[in-house]
């Protein structure tokens, strides 16, 4: 699910141009869609978003734009429906046109998630975003139903919101009336123009530099875990953290300097949730967007807190299961699903007494050891919880768990085996460092200071200083392309 | 506002030409690059070919580096006064070999290309161009970009799908981890890629002293027949008539060669350097293409061409496969002869007059590694150019006598170690410069930079009784033999490489 934007690995038909964040022809496409986007006027601007957008879906996939754009001409149907029927229809005829439009929407998610059960599906085509677009709309046709937001009259307008090109691979998953303040048509400025160029330098470090390099051990440990236990899967899983962090939010990071140079605003889908007190509070800042929609469209409709802590147990448990499913196919990702639930639950029933244990050895409860210890343990239980969905099996996950916690030998860290896992001394220096660089970024951000700011601020000579530095730092340390084995090049006596 | 957003346009296309200017240098200096200080010097072969004046060659060479290492056009020019330039290099396939004739054809017009064939039969099975892929890169990565290069790298890419066409023009994504490992050549390649060069030819200065068993080719094969109702074995020699089977790929190419050089009337001359693997079967698949296409072909695996050009194998060989130094002056004066009979005229050229000194200076220092006398050995080495270094290791003075002290001093060195047995000596001579010189019964060590400091240093000599041992590392890797004698290294501060490692057992004889 995460790596799809950048591994190239569309679903769809699997035809058509190589359509990636890290690919030249996306950049080109961007690059036509700028000059017309500020060519043309204003009024008439989207429109030159909408033919992008279509042009790059129709170029990453094929013919699987014909059930992109069903699924827009359905769900627009519907959208003038509700809207129409919350003057004419009883309150419960709306209900049921609602539940079968989300149905109608959430069929073809459901039925690539179900993995057999009613039917197979294993050879089905999958739409691109579609587990992305799919939320979105449910989450349009809710919004509509409750009256937060009306419907989109055009449906061209319509259609540019669900296929919007650089949101609709891997979000965030926007809501209407955060995004069309900015969709539609926007002003030539250059401020948003440069941190949007800013952004997407940055993802692309984020990803490269840092994402990608972790995989390397990430991938040599979890695919031989009978060669590797113990510290081995302690530093795995660590670096399977950074990985996916760096992953998302790079790819997240791009597809916001994409829309930036547009002037369009997307909402923000991480806030620094390494940084968090607890896994309450991770959930508010990791991935946003999706655990904003669980909780507006799963959580608060089952009843949220409302209904006392055992109700609050169960909403939790449903919710985060449907997360789980939501993220791929398999019962590890229901199990990583339930693990975040539990620990919730758990630190619900216990919050009470932990403050009382503070308060009775006169810890201050805010106090800087306190916060960074509630940081830790909860870096700490998420590592546990991405173990088992890494491992792509339950049985697999548990066995890694085992292992983290039966096998001793933290002498591995010292005795230069860590350098077996596929990444030498160097390499491992600059992930340390890069890693080090963007821990000090998110602190100051965590701190308020928008470094991006801080940045356009700068004289031009030191803001572009800082953009060749990155550009010739991506270029130079990103994981990409081939592997330089000086000895292959070196003549060997043909 | 417009003033102020058309500012914003001016300052983003200014910083896009400054970041594709720092992408490009970037680049630059992360492709390999194997030059003058290179046993193959592949890139300096390549880039400097552009430079060559317009239309000024009369033979080009192309081949894998069985050509690259058997083709002089120093050579070719001192003897038939016939300008050339070899195109040949490691693992050249005739995809490579045909693109690049194209590609020379832009600028030049030769009136015969020389080529060596050898590829065209299997050598890398698993390789879709026959060939590795680092060898390709080596090839095409300083072939300048034209039309010429762009079909080039359809071609390589459709046929070798494990490439990447994208690879070609941005080139870090070949090399961007090449950071580990980048070397003086990266930083220097624009002051050093006008170095004095050979013309592509790579001069290797070994002898192969293990095939002493290496027979021409016989045209006639022995077969052994059973007679079971006899039981008696017979010997049966008939002619050896079949043919190899070519790779596929590389024969579409052959023929290609082949059609380039009929339509732009050059004269296509093949050839085959000594070879011990090289068959009959080979050879008439070879011969029998000559023929069909009315083409010249010189096989100095086959007797008479063996012979009438003086080669030796254990001499003339650096190893099975490639021509050394002094056989490759026999090869190409055999060709040089075949060519002049085509009628290929001499010229006057400064440039070639230029490098035939070159190739003199050049040979003289593989002529050292032939040398066995101690004496002569120092009278060679005795040159401004060099740094020498000298420890040495047990009982290296017994067999020294006047004429080595003569040798000595003329390399500016005062220590008397005749009958000093047992004794350490170091020595380190920059050109004229005595940095170092001494002798003790106990061990030494000294060490230091050369005259640009393009090398650290450090040497150590411990004799019989101090030590046994001998020393000389320069940038860190260990050169001294650290044999019994007198260790030497000999370092060119022109072309920046170790010329000489060895060691002379000056306990037992001077080797006059």
């Amino acid at each position: 699910m995460y790596h799809t934007m950048f591994h190239g690995k569309l679903v769809g038909n699997g035809e058509g141009i190589h359509m990636t964040f890290l690919s030249l022809e996306f950049y080109l496409l961007v690059a036509v869609m700028l000059l017309g986007y500020y060519v043309i006027p204003l009024k008439f601007r989207w429109f030159v978003l909408l033919v992008g957008s279509m042009a790059f879906y129709y170029l990453s996939t094929g013919l699987t734009i014909i059930a992109l754009l069903v699924t827009i001409v359905v769900s627009y149907a519907f959208s003038i429906l509700i809207y129409a029927g919350k003057r004419k229809f009883s309150d419960n005829v709306l209900k049921i046109v609602l539940g079968v439009s989300i149905l109608v929407t959430l069929l073809p998610l459901i039925l690539t998630k179900q993995n057999g059960l009613i039917i197979d599906t294993s050879n089905w085509i999958v739409p691109l975003g579609l587990a992305f677009y799919s939320l979105q709309i449910v989450a349009y046709l809710v919004d509509i139903y409750k009256g937060k937001i009306k419907p989109r009259r055009n449906i061209l307008k319509y259609a540019l919101f669900i296929s919007f090109f650089p949101q609709i691979i891997q979000g965030p998953i926007p809501r209407c009336d955060q995004l069309s303040k900015t969709l539609y048509g926007n002003k030539f400025d250059p401020d948003k123009i440069t941190k949007g160029f800013i952004r997407i330098l940055w993802g692309w470090f984020l990803k490269l530099v840092i994402a990608d390099k972790a995989a390397i051990v990430v991938n040599t440990v979890f695919n031989d875990t009978a060669k590797f236990g113990g510290m081995f899967i302690w530093v795995a899983a660590i670096l399977y953290c950074i990985q996916l962090y760096a992953d998302f939010s790079g790819c997240v990071c791009i597809a916001q300097g994409v829309s930036g140079l547009f002037g369009i605003e997307m909402a923000e889908n991480f806030n620094h949730p390494f940084f968090s007190r607890t896994i309450k509070e991770f959930w508010t800042r990791w991935h946003i967007s999706l655990s904003s929609w669980l909780r507006d469209y799963i959580y608060f409709p089952l009843g949220g807190s409302r209904k006392g802590q055992f109700r609050r147990a169960i909403n939790l448990l449903i919710t985060f299961i449907v997360s789980g499913i939501w993220h791929g196919n398999g019962l590890h990702y229901v199990v990583w699903g339930v693990m975040n639930a539990v620990y919730q639950i758990v630190g619900d029933i216990t919050g009470p007494w932990r403050i009382k244990l503070c308060e009775m050895m006169g810890i201050d409860k805010d106090c800087f050891g306190r916060r960074f210890v509630q940081i830790l343990m909860t870096d700490f239980f998420f590592i546990l919880s991405v173990v088992i969905f890494r491992a792509g099996s339950v049985p697999k996950g548990i066995e890694m768990l085992k292992s983290m916690f039966t096998v001793f030998n933290p002498w591995v860290l010292f005795n230069g085996n860590l350098f077996m896992l596929g990444m030498d001394g160097m390499d491992g220096v600059v992930l340390f460092i890069a890693v080090m660089i963007w821990v000090s970024v998110s602190y100051m951000e965590e701190k308020k200071i928008v470094v991006r700011d801080v940045i356009v601020r700068q004289p031009m000579l030191c803001r572009w200083t800082l953009y060749l530095v990155l550009i010739v730092v991506i270029m130079l340390f990103g994981t990409y392309g081939y592997g330089f084995n000086a000895e292959e090049f070196i003549y060997g006596g043909f | 506002m417009m003033k102020k957003n058309l500012l914003f346009i001016v300052r983003s296309i200014l910083f896009g030409a400054l970041a594709i200017g720092v992408f490009l240098v970037v680049n630059v200096i992360l492709i390999p690059k194997y030059m003058y200080n290179h046993e193959w010097p592949t890139t300096a072969t390549f880039t400097h070919f552009y430079e060559l004046e317009e239309n000024s060659v009369d033979v080009l060479f192309f081949g894998t580096s069985n050509g690259a290492s058997a083709f002089n056009p120093a050579v070719l020019y001192e003897n038939e006064g016939i300008k050339s330039y070899s195109l040949a290099c490691e693992q050249q396939n005739l995809l490579t070999s045909y693109y690049w004739l194209k590609e020379a054809l832009r600028f030049q017009q030769p009136k015969a290309v020389v080529l060596d064939p050898f590829i065209l039969f299997e050598f890398r099975k698993e390789e879709p161009l026959n060939t590795e892929e680092p060898t390709q890169r080596k090839a095409f990565d300083f072939m300048k970009w034209s039309d010429v290069k762009r079909e080039a790298v359809k071609d390589i890419c459709s046929i070798d799908e494990s490439q990447d066409e994208m690879s070609y023009y941005f080139t870090n994504i070949r090399f961007h981890n090449r950071w580990k490992g980048l070397e003086e050549n990266d930083f220097n390649f624009l002051s050093i890629k006008n170095h004095k060069d050979l013309y592509g030819f790579s001069a290797l200065r070994t002898r192969a002293m293990d095939f002493d068993y290496y027979k021409p080719l016989d045209t006639f094969k022995t077969e052994e027949i059973w007679h079971e109702d006899t039981g008696e074995l017979e010997y049966v020699t008939s002619e050896a008539t079949d043919l190899a089977e070519p790779d596929d790929v590389m024969l579409i190419y052959f023929e290609k060669i082949n059609e380039l050089c009929k339509a732009n009337n050059i004269d296509l001359v093949l050839t085959k350097t000594p070879h011990y693997e090289w068959s009959i079967e080979q050879h008439n698949y070879i011969q029998d293409f000559a023929d069909r296409n009315g083409l010249t072909f010189v096989d100095f695996n086959m007797g008479d061409t063996y012979e009438a050009s003086g080669m030796s194998f254990m001499d003339d060989m650096a190893d099975g496969v490639h021509v050394n130094v002094w056989g490759a002056d026999k090869v190409t004066r055999y060709i040089g002869n075949v060519l002049a009979d085509k009628g290929i005229s001499a010229k006057n050229d400064d440039k070639y007059a230029d490098l035939v000194g070159y190739y003199h200076d050049v040979l003289s220092e593989c002529d050292l590694v032939k040398e066995e006398s101690f004496v002569k050995y120092l009278e060679g080495i005795n040159q401004d150019k060099y740094t020498i270094f000298m420890a040495v290791k047990d009982e290296g003075t017994k067999a020294l006598n006047e004429d080595c002290m003569r040798a000595l001093r003329g390399l500016g060195l005062h220590e008397n170690l005749i009958g000093e047995l047992g004794t350490s000596y170091i020595a380190v001579i920059d050109g004229e410069v005595i940095c170092e010189e001494k002798s003790l019964t106990d061990k030494l060590t000294t060490g230091g930079y050369n005259r640009d400091g393009s090398i650290t240093y450090s040497v150590s000599s411990a004799g019989v009784d101090a030590g046994n041992a001998s020393s000389i590392v320069l940038n860190g890797i260990e050169y001294a033999p650290n044999t019994r004698g007198f260790n030497i290294v000999v370092y060119n501060n022109e072309t920046k490489t170790v010329v000489d490692a060895r060691a002379f057992d000056t306990y037992e004889s001077v080797g006059e």
